[in-house]
């Protein structure tokens, strides 16, 4: 797997002042990553343990050379929060969003691809965790081994990363997976006028 | 099937010149452009087809289907630019498409 991070990253973490951001936070700080500034508007001037806070992913980053970001926001704030954090620069984003935990989340689909054991430990994940019904997709079904696909270069290699590998995890997981994209929508909306 | 990434946010430019690409290849039958876009837009794509089907005699037949960002202009571009069913036909769905375009390369 491809290192990311490391002891010279500097890492800001969005959402810093709630629960799960500064718990996250503090840990990765304790355990040695350099987590330089927090970001969380309106409480931009404070500080959390003596971390910063600013009140925009782009004032951490002019303030502290921050490069990547640890997302801990509520669900609905996610997606707004990976793309300021993209146009404010930083190059590696992870984002952890309670799906499971929000009451407003009724079902939830997932979108994999080739490559990677990401969607094999989601599965593991799943089965341990998640109780809300699932569809998901993964791409790259008819994908030739060894070759990389699409522009973020994904790739079947030494048989493993297979779609087939991850369709069959995700199911044993008690996901619905479909064939293609459509399906997995379809599969979606059954969920949902089921437990409407 | 061979597969072509345009990559997101293409311009008529790319969209263009990846045609010209899979225009070179002789043993393409058919060619399905298939656009969800997000933050490519569809009235660039649209525009880059009407543009290379005017520099490049394009061999194979092409099936789009366009949605996403600006996908309504970006039909209207394709419906107002006179092309020939026999060159260009789009379909509303990804599925659709996707058997019009195996259909017509089996044709050939």
């Amino acid at each position: 797997m491809a290192i990311f991070v490391n002891q010279n990253t500097k890492v800001i973490v969005q959402g810093l002042t709630g629960g799960q951001g500064k718990y996250h936070g503090l840990r990765n700080k304790a355990y040695g990553t350099q987590v330089v500034g927090g970001v969380t508007p309106g409480k931009g001037g404070t500080d959390v343990e003596g971390i910063p806070v600013f009140n925009t992913v782009a004032e951490a980053v002019a303030a502290t050379g921050a490069d990547a970001s640890f997302i801990a926001v509520p669900p609905k704030a996610a997606s707004a929060a990976i793309l300021e954090a993209a146009a404010a620069g930083i190059r590696f984003v992870v984002c952890i969003t309670e799906f499971q935990a929000d009451p407003e989340t009724d079902a939830i689909i997932m979108i994999g691809e080739i490559g990677g054991s990401a969607e094999e430990e989601a599965a593991e994940f799943i089965k341990a965790n998640v109780t809300k019904p699932m569809s998901a997709y993964i791409a790259g079904v008819t994908a030739p081994a060894g070759k990389k696909m699409g522009h973020a270069g994904a790739i079947v290699s030494g048989g493993k990363g297979t779609a087939q590998g991850k369709m069959d995890a995700l199911r044993a997981a008690g996901v619905k997976v479909g064939q293609n994209p459509t399906e997995a929508g379809d599969l979606m909306a059954e969920i949902i006028a089921s437990i409407s | 099937a061979n597969f072509l990434d345009i990559g997101g946010g293409a311009n008529a430019d790319v969209m263009a010149a990846a045609l010209e690409v899979i225009n070179f290849d002789q043993n393409v039958s058919s060619i399905f452009i298939n656009i969800f876009g997000g933050i490519t837009r569809g009235e660039e794509v649209a525009k880059g087809i009407v543009e290379a089907l005017g520099r490049v005699d394009l061999r194979a037949p092409i099936v789009i289907r366009l949605d996403g960002t600006n996908a309504e202009q970006g039909r209207e571009i394709l419906k107002n630019a006179g092309i020939p069913e026999s060159k260009l036909v789009s379909k509303p769905t990804m599925l659709e498409a996707a058997r019009a375009a195996v259909a017509l390369s089996n044709g050939k």
